[in-house]
């Protein structure tokens, strides 16, 4: 099976001259049609600005950007699949939602990018409505703004939002880390059975082990801009090969440590 | 019919608290009050006056104030009165049609130059530097006198000095706003540039644009007042306060009331503006001490 996303020796590079500083180094990975790829890091690691780069935001420096075996990038410029196949969930819901738009207006923004007729489907009442409800949210919550909303609720107004065009992919860039832990659970909970019922392909960038471990089959860590290892998540949970890594899983309460592990230490 | 009574009382007890702190503000109050009885009187012109503005009556040259003349006639024995409530009209529409010109004007301009960045914004503001390098009156009054003396001409020169404020105010607010993340989030979905500066930039940058606007109008009725003085405005008969003074403070030793009262009504006018556009800044600078 072809790979869906697929990173080949990519950097990118900030500044010019002495002051340039490497943020992606040579990252290599690849990302099947149906998976969450779990990419994990410290603050700083470089973990986002990849996500940047599948999302039009950023262009790499150096190396391959596929998607479903086009390139992205071109250079400078940004080649988008196809409006909407692509979306991003960002860390802060504060901030991620204008605070001027009725949620309506924020969830249908994605179908402004599409054709007419397109838009008219996809943007239909009774879509809008059964996604609202899918999201945890109601009908009556169309009409408020964002600051009425809690960081959980508007989370998944920005969920709703990325899942309004029907993408394939989605970048989840540390769609939790702003909320409450309860909170947390009930948001990565929803995004697993949207999963599901929608058979998209998750990236899923966090700081948060536990968080990664429960989400994830495959899962690259990030340190200093470079991934220093990839595998299937029981693997690298298991058996960590990297220091980093094993700095990692050593930070994490015993609670998530895994048995076997500890049988063996 | 309950759930309607509960939502009213909801509506109710939601007090706009704008309105709620202007309130409290003796001093706003005290500008907004001077400025709706100047707008009341120039508005009820016609019923409170049975003059015309601009008929010439010589034989009731220089009436000091009186019953019949409230405030006196001018050189031709026109009513000062009236010509002051008609001249009201001109100069608070003039005023606020200048500085809502130049503020959209300049608010857009400032938008694009933000958000596109780059050369563009370096042009942009290289321009905008220039024309603020110049002295605002004196560079109203060249434009004014290139484009030739009248009073379309002069709002457009006030017009023309006013903008960079704007696009300075709204270039600042459009940086900030670029960088929040629902505005990145519209640049994933492939919306343009145009619309993204519409429906996300613009609304986000329009309040300190609307404070900055309540302070100016002050400034723009006196500008257009200072230019109609120098004759470089309102040409006579068009009964302009600044015109009205710049005639009239030529007797003012005889006839005192000629200029002052077009010159009191401008002192009152301006100060209004001001009181309101300090009171608006505070409560709208989320800066200012509460």
């Amino acid at each position: 099976m072809k790979p869906l996303i697929e990173l080949k020796g990519v950097h990118k590079y900030y500044g010019k001259g002495k002051q340039r500083i490497a943020a992606v180094r040579d990252v290599t990975f690849q990302i099947e049609a149906g998976e969450t790829f779990g990419l994990i890091g410290e603050s700083g690691s470089g973990k986002s600005t990849l996500g940047k780069m599948l999302i039009g935001l950023e262009p790499p420096s150096e190396g391959e950007v596929r998607y479903a075996e086009k390139a992205l990038w071109k250079g400078q410029s940004f080649h988008r699949p196809r409006p909407g196949e692509i979306q991003i969930v960002f860390q802060d819901p504060q901030s991620s939602l204008d605070p001027r738009m009725r949620v309506k207006e924020i969830i249908l923004e994605p179908l402004r990018a599409l054709p007419r007729l397109e838009r008219l489907e996809k943007g239909g009442e009774e879509r809008l409505h059964a996604l609202i409800r899918r999201v945890g949210l109601k009908e009556e919550h169309l009409s408020r703004y964002p600051h009425e909303f809690s960081g959980g609720q508007r989370q998944r107004i920005a969920i709703a939002r990325a899942l309004i065009t029907d993408p394939a992919f989605v970048i989840l860039d540390e769609p939790t880390s702003a909320l409450d832990v309860s909170v947390q659970a009930q948001v990565l909970n929803l995004l697993k059975e949207l999963k599901q019922e929608r058979n998209l392909t998750y990236l899923f960038i966090s700081h948060n082990m536990s968080v990664i471990r429960y989400m994830c089959e495959r899962m690259a860590v990030m340190c200093k801009g470079e991934v220093v290892e990839t595998g299937t998540a029981d693997e690298i949970f298991r058996t960590p090969s990297h220091p980093y890594t094993q700095t990692l899983l050593a930070s994490l309460p015993s609670i998530f440590r895994d048995k076997r592990v500890e049988a063996n230490v | 019919m309950s759930t309607a009574l509960a939502e009213a009382s909801v509506r109710r007890r939601t007090v706009n608290p704008f309105w709620y702190k202007l309130k409290k503000n003796p001093l706003a109050l005290l500008g907004a009050g001077i400025l709706a009885v100047i707008l009341l009187l120039s508005l009820a012109a016609p019923l409170l006056s049975s003059y015309d503005p601009t008929k010439i009556n010589i034989i009731e040259r220089f009436a000091p104030p009186s019953a019949k003349h409230w405030f006196g006639t001018d050189e031709v024995g026109r009513d000062i009165f009236t010509r002051i409530l008609y001249g009201a009209r001109l100069s608070l529409g003039v005023g606020a049609a200048v500085v809502l010109t130049a503020g959209c004007i300049g608010t857009v301009i400032g938008a694009i130059s933000g958000y596109v960045g780059g050369r563009v914004d370096q042009l942009i503001m290289r321009v905008m530097d220039m024309v603020l390098a110049f002295p605002s009156l004196v560079l109203a009054m060249a434009v004014a006198a290139t484009l030739g003396p009248n009073l379309l001409n002069a709002m457009l020169a006030i017009a023309i000095v006013k903008i960079p404020v704007y696009v300075r105010l709204a270039r600042a607010e459009t940086l900030a706003v670029r960088e929040k993340l629902f505005v990145q989030a519209a640049v994933t979905f492939g919306i343009p540039g145009w619309r993204i500066i519409g429906t996300h930039i613009l609304p986000n940058v329009v309040s300190p644009v609307i404070i900055q606007v309540s302070l100016d109008i002050g400034d723009a009725v006196l500008a257009v007042a200072t230019l109609g003085f120098l004759g470089l405005g309102a040409q006579p008969p068009t009964p302009e306060w600044g015109a009205m003074i710049s005639v009239g403070w030529k007797y003012f030793l005889d006839y005192w009331w000629y200029p002052a009262f077009p010159g009191l009504f401008l002192f009152l006018a301006s100060c209004g503006f001001n009181l309101i556009g300090d009171g608006v800044r505070d409560i709208l600078d989320p800066k200012a001490a509460r």
